[in-house]
């Protein structure tokens, strides 16, 4: 899912903040050792104690309403009243803005390289005159070039994009730093569970999810120590020929596959030897959706539809 | 020379939410050629502690000087420390990756760049001392020994590299008396045929009894014991408030002298025996 993506950039990102500092095997170690484990924040905020349903449902919503928000040019409303939203159920979880932040600058960053292409390459139809042809004369001798127009389909194609992009990220980390993997998994699966009807296998879906949440750090983990340990009997990730690095990289890849299997055959037994069986499990942390859940429902949708028909 | 550790502060994830202190102002020294144990319950930051005297780690703050290398300063050459100090992981045989178990030992030689005639001869030495002749076991595909040859054979492809410091992290884990005997007899081995200091990490008491001349006790990221561990198993209370369990020995003499048998301390059987008899020699 697109969560994983996301989690495994940020740990990339690690990699370049210690660039400075130390020789890249022991940056691998660090990015590795010095990141969290996992995204999950545990509290106990009343955000956290949502169901997972309801959080993921109004995560699916916002990114429906965004989207329908965005056919109408210039029509603002939708946004504000989510960002309001969401800067408040960011307050309500405790979460540090600055934690918050330092997770979204990859995103910011790329948000504004693709921006500005797109801000000053959109072609406007009629309405490019409204916002002013903004003319931009690059004065060589002879060589004029330009004059680049900003339309206002540019303009808002950036605007509306780039807030949906943030708003959704944003959400995004809420619903992963305040559900603990297991009880997102478990709202995966009764969200889904309608769709077995057709056949859809919706709780294996869920456990996949919850085995790849939980296995990601892990295998990381692993990953760490491996390097280490080859590193404390010689290896040099970083010099020699060709043959020399790929002989290096095979004694960490050959471990890494032995052990990724090892676990995946361990796993597949602790779940028999519990009694695991294909087919609908009986969830731990989704139980029924109460006052609080049901509130919070009405508190993102009514304003938010409201807000559409502003 | 020797280990020197001064304030040692190091702390996991700083600076986010998950920030996680594992060690907490540690000071003290170990002497070249000593077998010192490092001992304390899960999660009390010994495996967070000998990470530093490679260089795997690095202080947050406080300094740790290994063999005259100050492993937090900028420009510390690790790559020769780490070959000066071997570094066994927990479960070290999962790091196995060759088709032999010569290839095996010969990779971080190798990596290092030794010639051909002197990677075979560091590759016999050290299958000799981790009780695996080359002549017998060479040519053996590394997974296809026991659980206790396969942590043999990694710790093999350690002293290869012929460290002056050897660490061990939990060596004993996991194993049965047989390969917990062997692993023993080649620690014996190495400290008498190469002097090698030799750092041990364990929870293990009846180990740490028997091969340690020194112990040092962490609890929660603080060094909570620095001496003999005849000195720290008179006190077994203490050991209680660490979690930890007293040897076995200690043990005994503890119900003997419940029993009103009072017996002098010991660290062997041989020594305990002796006691035993030393205090009934009077009585009939």
């Amino acid at each position: 899912m697109f969560q994983n993506s996301f989690f495994v950039s940020d740990r990339l990102r690690g990699l370049d903040s210690a660039a400075s500092r130390c020789a890249l095997e022991t940056r691998l170690s660090l990015m590795l050792n010095n990141l969290p484990v996992g995204v999950y924040i545990a509290g106990n905020s009343c955000i956290h104690r949502l169901q997972a349903r309801t959080k993921l449902i109004l995560m699916v919503w916002l990114v429906v309403l965004l989207f329908i928000a965005n056919r109408h040019a210039w029509h603002l409303a939708p946004y504000i009243v989510v960002l309001v939203l969401l800067l408040l159920a960011v307050g309500l979880s405790r979460i540090r803005f600055s934690y918050l932040f330092r997770r979204m600058r990859l995103l910011l960053l790329l948000i504004v390289l693709a921006d500005i292409p797109a801000l000053l390459f959109t072609p406007g139809d009629v309405t490019l005159a409204t916002i002013g042809p903004a003319h931009l004369y690059i004065a060589g001798a002879d060589v004029a070039i330009g004059p680049v127009v900003i339309s206002s389909d540019g303009a808002w194609f950036v605007a509306g994009f780039s807030s949906i992009f943030l708003l959704v990220f944003l959400a995004a980390q809420v619903l992963t730093f305040t559900t603990s993997p297991v009880a997102l998994a478990e709202g995966i699966a009764l969200l889904l569970r309608p769709l077995r009807r057709w056949r859809v296998p919706s709780d294996e879906l869920a456990l996949m999810t919850l085995v790849a949440l939980r296995f990601l750090p892990l295998l990381l983990d692993e990953a760490d120590q491996l390097i280490k340990a080859q590193q404390a009997r010689g290896a040099e990730f970083r010099k020699g020929s060709l043959r020399h690095r790929s002989r290096t990289m095979l004694a960490l890849i050959v471990p890494m596959l032995r052990g990724a299997l090892r676990r995946a055959g361990e796993l597949a037994v602790a779940l028999e030897a519990r009694g695991y069986t294909f087919g609908e499990q009986t969830m731990r942390y989704e139980t029924r959706l109460r006052l609080p859940d049901y509130m919070t429902l009405a508190i993102v949708f009514l304003p938010t539809l409201a807000a559409l028909f502003v | 020379m020797g280990i020197q550790v001064e304030a040692l502060t190091h702390i996991y994830a700083a600076g986010t939410p998950l920030a996680k202190t594992a060690l907490a102002d540690l000071s003290f020294s170990i002497e070249d050629g000593s077998c010192v144990a490092i001992i304390g319950v899960t999660g009390s930051g010994k495996s967070t502690l000998v990470q530093h005297f490679n260089g795997l780690l690095r202080p947050t703050s406080g300094r740790v000087v290994v063999n005259s290398v100050d492993v937090g300063a900028k420009g510390a050459d690790l790559t020769k420390l780490r070959r000066k100090v071997g570094l066994v992981f927990q479960s070290p045989e999962t790091q196995l990756f060759a088709r032999t178990l010569t290839e095996e030992v010969a990779f971080g030689p190798r990596q290092i760049g030794m010639s051909a005639a002197k990677v075979a001869r560091v590759v016999e030495e050290a299958l000799r001392l981790v009780g695996l002749p080359q002549a017998e076991f060479g040519a053996r595909d590394p997974f296809s020994l026991s659980g206790g040859q396969m942590r043999r054979a990694a710790l093999a492809g350690v002293l290869a590299m012929e460290p002056d410091v050897l660490i061990l992290d939990e060596p004993t884990a996991g194993l049965d008396g047989e390969g917990r005997a062997g692993l023993h007899r080649f620690l014996g081995r190495l400290r008498a045929e190469r002097q090698t200091t030799i750092l041990l990490v364990s929870h293990d008491m009846g180990e740490v009894a028997a091969l340690a001349g020194h112990v040092l006790a962490l609890h929660a990221g603080r060094l909570v014991f620095d001496g003999s561990p005849r000195e720290l198993f008179r006190q077994p209370h203490l050991l209680a408030t660490w979690g930890l369990d007293a040897p076995p020995l200690s043990q005994l003499r503890a119900m003997l002298a419940q029993r009103g048998l009072p017996v002098a301390d010991a660290l062997s059987l041989d020594e305990l025996t002796q006691a035993i008899l030393a205090s009934t020699a009077g009585s009939p």
